[in-house]
Order: structure tokens, then C-alpha cells, then sequence
């Protein structure tokens, strides 16, 4: 039985609930993402029922180079 | 005669209602998942009985019309001087013997009553167990809002099994959501897969669970490797897919499990903070959802 109340397990677990695919991109493109927000550009990651996630530096707007 | 007129009235009054709600509380989440000892136990079915108990007799003695479904008890005049007299006739076979007809008589009186309020405290405890099975199984649905959470933290799942939570949808409100977990075990590897069923005993803790899609991590060719050709490799290359369709894991033998949830319906707060733990920088996402379907 949860410590705490059950909603702030329920919060914990919604917090970073992503999609597969989104999370796998994440994991294998780790590298090049971060190369990218390092030269200050944003990228796009593309799911497979057409949409998309875009990245971008946190000081710059989120439209894809 | 009285242990056995005890034994009617609590089979009836008890033991009947007690099952009944937990049947069909039992419909909308498994019962095994709420943990607690005897003494919790017996305060959830008193919690649970009590009120569709007082209910039921504020229909029978206050609402008119209702109190006459589904049969009517006649003479209520009678009631306290029927009762007496069963309960003196039941205490004294003499008594029983004297006062036989009479006895029979608000015998029949007193069935009638007891029909008259057993159908509305049955009735009235199926519909507070069907109420309360509905909330507890829509938390995903309702959590939102605060007047639903502070009910179900003080209310429903005091005392639920931290692993129902954890390793189904429960509290997800899209239930296609996926659970998936790395497990590292005593025996030093690393299995990932999705986790389709748990297992639990009586007092709660894990037994074990199965993981479907199941992948054993090559960890032996990985440090291989790593020491031959240490910038090229991904360790996504790693995963073995283990053949057969479910991997039964013995809890006893897990170590710790990395859980991760994956939903086909997120939204951005979700994304950016998944992005900030993995990327460990700062970002910004926007988030195009995918075009309706025609």
C-alpha cells in the first residue's frame, strides 16, 4: 500500500507516460538531438500516424530547421 | 432455539449482503489488490453495510409508497409487542407453548416486515457497491478532479496494493497505455518486455508478473564489444528477443524494476519532462497531433 496518498502516486506515474515510438526515437537519437539544440537549431520527431514532436532549445522558438 | 434464530439473522443481515457487495464490487476491480488485515476487512464491510442499513430503514418507517414495495406489512402498531413476544417464545418453550397461536401470528407479521426491509437493504447495497465499484475502477477518468481525489485517497484506495497501480493502467485514462519494465535480476541480467499480468498473495506482496515482447540483454558481447570498438556501438543492439510468447519472472528473483508508461495520447508537460530527465538540458516541444482520420 502506497505511504503517501494514492493521487501523488497516480501524479508520479502520469508524469512521464510518452509514446513508444517517441521514446525510442529519443533513445536512439539521443546523440544527434542534443548536437542539434547545441547549435541552437530545433528537431522535428515524426511518429508514425503522422504526428510530430518538435524540439527546441529552451530560448529559442520550436520551428524546425 | 436462540443460537439458531442468531445464526438467521446474521447469515441475513451479515453474511448475505456482505457477499453480495463484495460480488459485485469485484466486477470493477479485482478484491485481491485491496490489502489489510482482518480488522481493515471488517471495517470496509461494516463501512459498506452501515449506510445502505439506515437508508433501508428510513424507506421502510419514513417514505410512503416506497415502503409498501415490494409487498406491504400490515399492523405496524404491532411491531414492538410482535418482536417481544417471538424473542420470549424463542427465550422459553414454555412461553412457546402457552402462546402458540399468537406466536405464529406475529411470526407472520414479522416475515412480512423483514421481507419488506431486506429487499430495499439488498437493493440499496448492490447499488452502493455498483457506485463504489464505478468510482474506484473510473480513477483515470474522474482524477482531475479534486473533490473525486480527496474521496478516493480517503476513501477508496487507503489500502490498495501499490502494484495495481503500478503495473496496469489503472490509473492512466487512456487505457491503451502500455506498461513496460527493465528488470535486473539476482542473477545479474537485464530483462525488458511489456508487463501483461501480476501476481499477488493474500497480503499483498508481489509473486511475480509475466512479461510479453520479453528481451534479455546480451551484456557479455556488449562489454565485448565495448572493449574492442568503444565509440561505435549502441547498446540498443544489445536486446536478444527471447522466443516463446510470455516470460514468467519470479518476484523473489527481481532486484528493481525500471517502469516506464507509454501512452499513445500524451501531452506536452509529459513530453518536456520526459525530454528534460533524458536529455538532461533545458528544451522547449511542440506537439502536432496526428491528422483526423477521414
Amino acid at each position: 500500500m502506497t505511504a503517501t496518498d494514492f493521487s501523488n502516486l497516480a501524479d508520479l506515474l502520469q508524469e512521464d507516460s510518452v509514446p513508444r515510438w517517441f521514446r525510442k526515437q529519443v533513445d536512439e537519437r539521443s546523440a544527434e538531438i542534443l548536437r542539434t539544440l547545441e547549435q541552437g537549431r530545433s528537431i522535428t520527431l515524426q511518429g508514425p500516424q503522422g504526428e510530430a514532436v518538435t524540439i527546441a532549445p529552451a530560448n529559442q522558438e520550436t520551428r524546425p530547421n | 432455539m436462540i443460537a439458531l434464530a442468531a445464526s438467521v439473522v446474521l447469515a441475513l443481515y451479515i453474511i448475505i449482503p456482505g457477499l453480495l457487495s463484495r460480488f459485485l464490487y469485484r466486477l470493477f476491480i479485482p478484491l485481491k489488490v485491496i490489502v489489510g488485515g482482518k480488522t481493515e476487512e471488517a471495517s470496509r464491510a461494516t463501512f459498506s453495510a452501515v449506510i445502505p442499513f439506515i437508508l433501508a430503514l428510513v424507506v421502510v418507517w419514513y417514505i410512503p409508497g416506497l415502503n409498501s414495495i415490494p409487498l406491504t406489512a400490515p399492523h405496524p402498531e404491532l411491531k414492538a409487542a410482535d418482536y417481544k413476544l417471538i424473542a420470549n417464545c424463542l427465550y422459553s418453550e414454555s412461553i412457546f407453548h402457552q402462546q402458540n397461536d399468537n406466536f405464529w401470528q406475529a411470526m407472520q407479521r414479522s416475515v412480512s416486515r423483514q421481507i419488506l426491509f431486506l429487499f430495499w437493504y439488498y437493493l440499496l447495497t448492490a447499488l452502493a457497491a455498483l457506485g463504489l465499484g464505478y468510482l474506484t475502477a473510473s480513477y483515470g477518468k474522474f482524477r482531475s478532479n479534486r473533490y473525486y481525489r480527496w474521496f478516493a485517497d480517503k476513501f477508496l484506495f487507503p489500502k490498495i496494493s501499490e502494484w495495481h497501480p503500478l503495473f496496469t493502467t489503472f490509473v492512466f485514462a487512456d487505457k491503451q497505455t502500455t506498461v513496460r519494465a527493465d528488470i535486473l535480476t539476482t542473477t545479474d541480467h537485464l530483462y525488458r518486455g511489456r508487463i501483461s499480468e501480476h501476481f499477488i498473495d493474500s497480503t499483498g506482496k508481489l509473486t511475480g508478473l509475466i512479461l510479453t515482447e520479453a528481451h534479455r540483454f546480451d551484456r557479455r558481447t556488449y562489454l565485448r564489444d565495448l572493449e574492442n570498438n568503444a565509440l561505435e556501438i549502441s547498446s540498443e543492439d544489445y536486446w536478444r528477443e527471447i522466443p516463446g510468447a510470455k516470460l514468467y519472472m519470479f518476484a523473489d528473483k527481481i532486484v528493481n524494476l525500471n517502469l516506464n508508461y507509454e501512452s499513445d495520447e500524451p501531452d506536452e508537460s509529459a513530453l518536456l519532462i520526459f525530454l528534460r530527465e533524458r536529455l538532461k538540458r533545458q528544451v522547449k516541444v511542440e506537439l502536432t497531433q496526428r491528422p483526423e482520420e477521414e
